[in-house]
């Protein structure tokens, strides 16, 4: 272009540079809303602008697919090159994710110990090399400042014995190894303001810990997801969970391979996501009881006496996914106690090919139909005598009740299918509820 | 809540009649309703802020002043109206901003400093950061006709410096 040759004559008469002019402060906050890499390259604009971006306090490093795949290159390249110019004073957020294509000659933690010298606020480390897991520097572990910090994959939780975090207030282990059994134990009890804490677990790591343990009392919020599933019972050793949280008021639990989860009473459990396939114990029980929404992700035989033996007298919302037969029955213990119960939905995950089961009607009506229960959903609906008294007698009771959903899990023609929907329109409903209807196999 | 209304005057000498509650969402003037007890009578004299300028600073104020009531009234609104009515905000930001030229930006963000209106603030740096976002360093310069002051081999020095970055 014409005006590369020469700018200076051109551009005084169109406008003036107004950007320039303005004070550093309010240049580090436009750079702030660009990323890192934009940021960066503003120091070629002109001497004004030359290390305008080394004062940035929130840097984001990030691998991205290149799309000439030849000539892609780490972003690590990228964070070397620069990292060595920054001096922001304070660092709000350092965010670096390195993928498969990261060298594996380099130290690839030696710009966080780097940013560690100064105050640090927000750590995201995610490392996906084709080498093994790496140690973060120790200075990491007694960072005053830091208050997020968020670990993801090969990297190695090696703790040392001096660790404190005094303002970590959030926690994310994702996928990651641990040097020892002790290791997160240690860590967890160094964090005495810890609000909120997720844990991943991955089947294609072994992270050297048997028992997990969530010893927090200050913790509030807490995700825990194994998805090492089953293999060879044989070949396989079990791991357990012990969850000490007194506080909690968010719990989101996914774990099949747990051969026990060991906890203790959270009397403002709140919000409850358990995805389990062992038994609950008493704390555990007890603890739902306090909830307002619970999501039970897997429901079978064993597990009903002990759901159906608690009153759940603050739960609002239920979401429900049975894993076995002959359980409508129980679900109207359930609902008897729930009495606060407005939304009530059900998902059938097992096979439906065999028997018919009977259905007995309860004796009295549970309190949350005749008072409270808005919605309800049945997912999986395969036209089963049991699930079609149990339907039945929802809308029959449900006084309240605004809209049902039924989602149909059918395999027969269209014509039978037809003839299903017809029977379940015309039972009889107390509200004047709408009813919806939608085909999960159609054919 | 009052809507007791005050008045602003700009350096040109134009007053704005503005409601307390909107007025506030500048830091500097919510501090000079509390320290100095603004006479009602008397325009409170912003001498950094040309007319034009603070008008488009009080449409903003008084935008947003909306809003915020609105989220009291309606405190169990669902999320689907909560989401509705974030869409309602960003589109009269985008419409808002996309009337203004460079130059009218540069001077509301000078304003929206000096009154202390991080909202605005912010909104005003994101707007301006999205020229520069995903260009390169030659076409940053033609935006905002940023005179190039390196010399031919300074500019290689840092090019090589930051290969990744230009790469």
């Amino acid at each position: 272009m014409a005006e590369a040759k020469c700018p200076r004559k051109i551009q005084k008469r169109v406008c003036e540079d107004r950007i320039s002019s303005l004070s550093n402060d309010l240049l580090i906050h436009i750079l702030l809303h660009v990323p890192t890499k934009d940021a960066v390259a503003t120091t070629l604009l002109s001497k004004r602008w030359r290390f305008v971006w080394t004062m940035l306090s929130r840097l984001t490093y990030r691998e991205t697919k290149n799309k000439s795949d030849l000539q892609s290159k780490s972003v690590w390249w990228f964070l070397d090159e620069t990292m060595r110019f920054h001096k922001a004073p304070l660092l709000e957020l350092l965010h670096i994710q390195l993928g498969k294509l990261c060298p594996i000659d380099v130290d690839v933690v030696k710009w966080v110990a780097k940013a560690l010298d100064r105050p640090l606020c927000w750590l995201f480390f995610e490392l996906l090399w084709n080498s093994e897991p790496t140690k973060m520097p120790n200075s990491l572990y007694t960072c005053k400042t830091l208050s997020i910090l968020t670990l993801s994959r090969k990297i190695i939780v090696d703790v040392p014995s001096s660790v404190s975090l005094p303002s970590l207030t959030e926690l994310d282990l994702l996928s990651v190894v641990y040097k020892e059994e002790d290791s997160h134990v240690r860590l967890l009890s160094s964090c005495p303001v810890l609000k909120c804490l997720k844990v991943v677990r991955r089947n294609d790591v072994d992270d050297n810990v048997k028992t997990f343990s969530i010893k927090v009392p200050s913790l509030l919020s807490l995700t825990y997801k194994n998805t090492i599933f089953k293999r060879d019972e044989d070949d396989y050793t079990y791991v357990s969970l012990v969850i000490d949280t007194p506080a909690l008021v968010y719990l989101d639990i996914f774990d099949y391979t747990g051969k026990s989860c060991s906890t203790e009473y959270m009397p403002c459990l709140a919000d409850a996501t358990v995805d389990v396939d062992f038994n609950p114990d008493g704390n555990f029980l007890s603890s739902l009881s306090r909830t307002e929404f619970m999501y039970l992700g897997y429901v079978d035989n064993t597990m009903v006496p002990l759901y159906n033996a608690i009153n759940y007298s603050r739960l609002i919302e239920s979401h429900i996914e049975l894993n076995d037969i002959d359980l409508c029955e129980s679900l109207v213990v359930l609902l008897s106690n729930c009495p606060k119960l407005k939304n009530f939905l059900v998902k059938c995950q097992y096979e439906t090919d065999h028997f018919t089961l009977l259905w007995n009607q309860p004796s009295s009506v549970p309190k949350c139909l005749s008072s409270h229960l808005e919605i309800f959903e049945w997912d999986g609906y395969a036209g089963r005598e049991d699930e079609k008294e149990f339907i039945r007698y929802i809308l029959e009771n449900s006084k309240c009740l605004k809209r049902a959903g039924i989602l149909l899990n059918l395999t027969c023609n269209a014509e039978e299918k037809q003839k299903i929907i017809e029977e379940l329109k015309s039972m009889h409903r107390v509200s004047t509820s709408e009813l919806l209807f939608s085909a999960l196999n159609v054919d | 809540m009052s809507s007791n209304m005050i008045m602003l005057k700009s350096s040109d000498g134009a007053s704005f009649e503005i409601e307390e509650a909107a007025a506030r969402k500048s830091k500097i003037i919510a501090n000079m309703i509390e320290v100095e007890c603004v006479d009602e009578d008397k325009a409170i004299p912003l001498q950094n802020v040309t007319g034009n300028i603070l008008a488009l600073v009080i449409e903003y104020c008084n935008k947003h002043i909306v809003d915020d009531d609105d989220d009291v009234a309606t405190e169990e609104a669902s999320e689907e109206e909560e989401e509705a009515k974030k869409k309602k905000v960003d589109d009269w930001e985008a419409e808002f901003m996309n009337s203004m030229s460079l130059e009218t930006m540069f001077e509301l963000l000078l304003a929206a400093n000096y009154l202390n209106i991080k909202s605005l603030i912010d909104l005003v740096c994101q707007t301006i950061a999205n020229n520069i976002k995903d260009k390169t360093p030659e076409e940053v310069r033609k935006i905002f006709s940023i005179e190039n002051d390196f010399t031919p081999e300074e500019e290689e020095e840092i090019r090589k410096e930051n290969a990744w970055a230009f790469g």
